[in-house]
């Protein structure tokens, strides 16, 4: 589904990532971990088509994403669920979820995909009126991959949603990710470590510095010391 | 007494009648800005063009009544908005420091136009007949109809855009990218298309606003700087990105602007009107309804 092919991302002189190569097979849950300030989500917005790569080639369901403005991007079905989330400050949960689908082809199953997110999040649906800038951090995180959700995409490319939450907060976005995942769409998460949810995810990839240092499942990964090191030791 | 609460009643309603006409000119920067974050240097001039644009169909061409006038003068507002936004703002944006780019480009284009005004029309200035003769007697008070068409006009200008934004999705889109311009990539907006459309509305506002502004007082080729300036100070004043605020501004100068006309004289609006926005931004920085 996914294919990328040297791919290097420039911020002005700085290299934020290196050549990064990986493949990701239609609905595989595959997860990007590495310390902070290493380059994970700098390649997540570049193939999501909010950062323009220097070199490399990025294919999506066979097509070039790369140059091509996101909302192309979005229609195509690759959609970005940010850290910082970029909600709609002023509008409601359900304006948010609503302009999630936004697209022409996300608009036929708006009131399925609604469903769904609602069935998922149940807070979100009690929450529904109320204005987005009051929710908290884990319910914002709640509406910013439901939003992701409503546009319809095959693949949803996430950026560390379990940041700052809870222990046992952490373990249920992981399970409900898990949920997305079953239901057919490719999801490629980033996050600082997954030790809670490694039973979860198919194959893990490491990145250090910009570049893919590790890549394997789990019982590869936790037979590498680096890898342990990785998950454990931040 | 009677003359005193008569001569109240004449300035709130002559604030009211000023501000609306300042409301349509407020609210297409208001919408601009808080969408593009693009301060149009050119939008006073489109203003007069809007006005001049009625004159010539309506003085040269003899057979067209004014509504009709107006009508056809909106949509070319329209496209001439777009295609600014089009072949200046887009090729600007997409290189560095773009927001001084754009002003730049935003200035000459108001000095030709103004120039072109000036070529074309001459220095004098003209004025563009009421919508409406006549005038109303009510208690005491004598109230010219045009203005209460203004009014009117402008009311039911403010309840479609209201609409437009509320109700539709590309008025929600355009909402939403003035909340978080990012947001509305990930969500899959055509953000440059939405430009395209928020520059055509806030141009044809600028127009509209121009016709009226130019019967109210009178068109001339720099004429539109002032108005711009004005325009500047009601969205400030109400707050950035905030088009409530814009109106609710409006009005608010529009009577400091009667009540100001009437104890002390004309001349002291603009100042009076900059005095009263100072005093608020340091009480809210933000202005009275603001967002950012």
């Amino acid at each position: 589904m996914l294919e990328i092919k040297n791919l290097s991302t420039y911020y002005d002189e700085f290299r934020a990532i290196s050549d990064i190569s990986l493949t990701v097979e239609d609905g595989e849950f595959i997860a990007i971990i590495g310390p902070n300030g290493h380059g994970k989500s700098t390649f997540l917005k570049t193939i999501c088509g909010l950062l323009r790569p220097k070199t490399g080639s990025v294919l999506f369901a066979g097509k070039e994403v790369v140059g091509l403005p996101t909302y192309k991007i979005v229609e195509m079905g690759l959609v970005y669920v940010a850290e910082e989330r970029h909600l709609f400050p002023e509008m409601t949960v359900l304006e948010n979820l609503t302009l999630g689908a936004y697209n022409s082809c996300a608009r036929k199953f708006q009131a399925e995909n609604m469903e769904f997110v609602f069935n998922l999040f149940p807070r979100l649906r009690e929450r529904k009126k109320q204005v987005v800038s009051t929710l908290s951090g884990g319910e914002s995180r709640m509406v910013a991959i439901g939003r992701g959700l409503m546009s319809n995409a095959k693949a949803i490319a996430i950026d560390e949603p379990s940041f700052g939450l809870a222990p046992n907060l952490r373990i249920d976005v992981f399970n409900r990710i898990k949920e997305i995942n079953k239901k057919g769409i490719t999801i490629i998460l980033v996050e600082q470590t997954v030790a809670e949810a490694m039973h979860l995810i198919d194959r893990f990839y490491l990145m250090e510095d910009g570049k893919i240092v590790f890549q394997g499942n789990e019982k590869e990964a936790l037979s590498s010391e680096h890898v342990k090191q990785a998950f454990l030791g931040i | 007494m009677g003359t005193w609460v008569r001569s109240i009643a004449e300035i709130l309603i002559g604030g009211i009648e000023a501000g609306s006409v300042y409301i349509l000119i407020a609210a297409g920067l208001s919408l601009l800005y808080g969408v593009t974050k693009i301060f149009n240097y050119s939008y006073g001039s489109l203003l007069t063009l809007g006005g001049y644009f009625a004159w010539v169909l309506i003085f040269n061409f003899a057979g067209i009544h004014y509504g009709i006038g107006i009508v056809v003068v909106l949509p070319v507002m329209f496209f001439l908005g777009m295609g600014i936004e089009k072949l200046i703002v887009f090729p600007l944006r997409r290189k560095a420091e773009w927001e001084l780019n754009v002003v730049i480009a935003t200035l000459g284009l108001a000095l030709i136009f103004n120039s072109l005004i000036l070529v074309v029309f001459g220095p004098l200035t003209k004025t563009l007949p009421p919508l409406i003769e006549g005038n109303m007697k009510i208690g005491g008070c004598i109230l010219s109809n045009y203005r209460w068409a203004v009014l009117g006009i402008t009311i039911a200008v403010m309840i479609i855009l209201w609409i437009f934004l509320t109700k539709t999705k590309l008025g929600m889109a355009m909402r939403a990218v003035a909340q978080d311009s990012v947001g509305g990539h990930i969500v899959g907006i055509n953000t440059h298309r939405l430009f395209g459309y928020t520059f055509g509305i806030s141009t044809v506002l600028a127009g509209l606003g121009g016709i009226f502004l130019g019967s109210t007082y009178f068109l001339s080729p720099e004429g539109g700087w002032l108005f711009f300036v004005k325009a500047f100070i009601i969205v400030a004043l109400g707050g950035i990105g905030s088009l409530q605020g814009a109106l609710i501004a409006a009005i608010i100068l529009g009577v400091i602007e009667s009540s100001v006309c009437f104890l002390i004289g004309a001349v002291w609006v603009t100042p009076a009107w900059f005095l009263v926005l100072i005093i608020i931004l340091i009480i809210r920085p933000k202005g009275l309804f603001g967002i950012r």
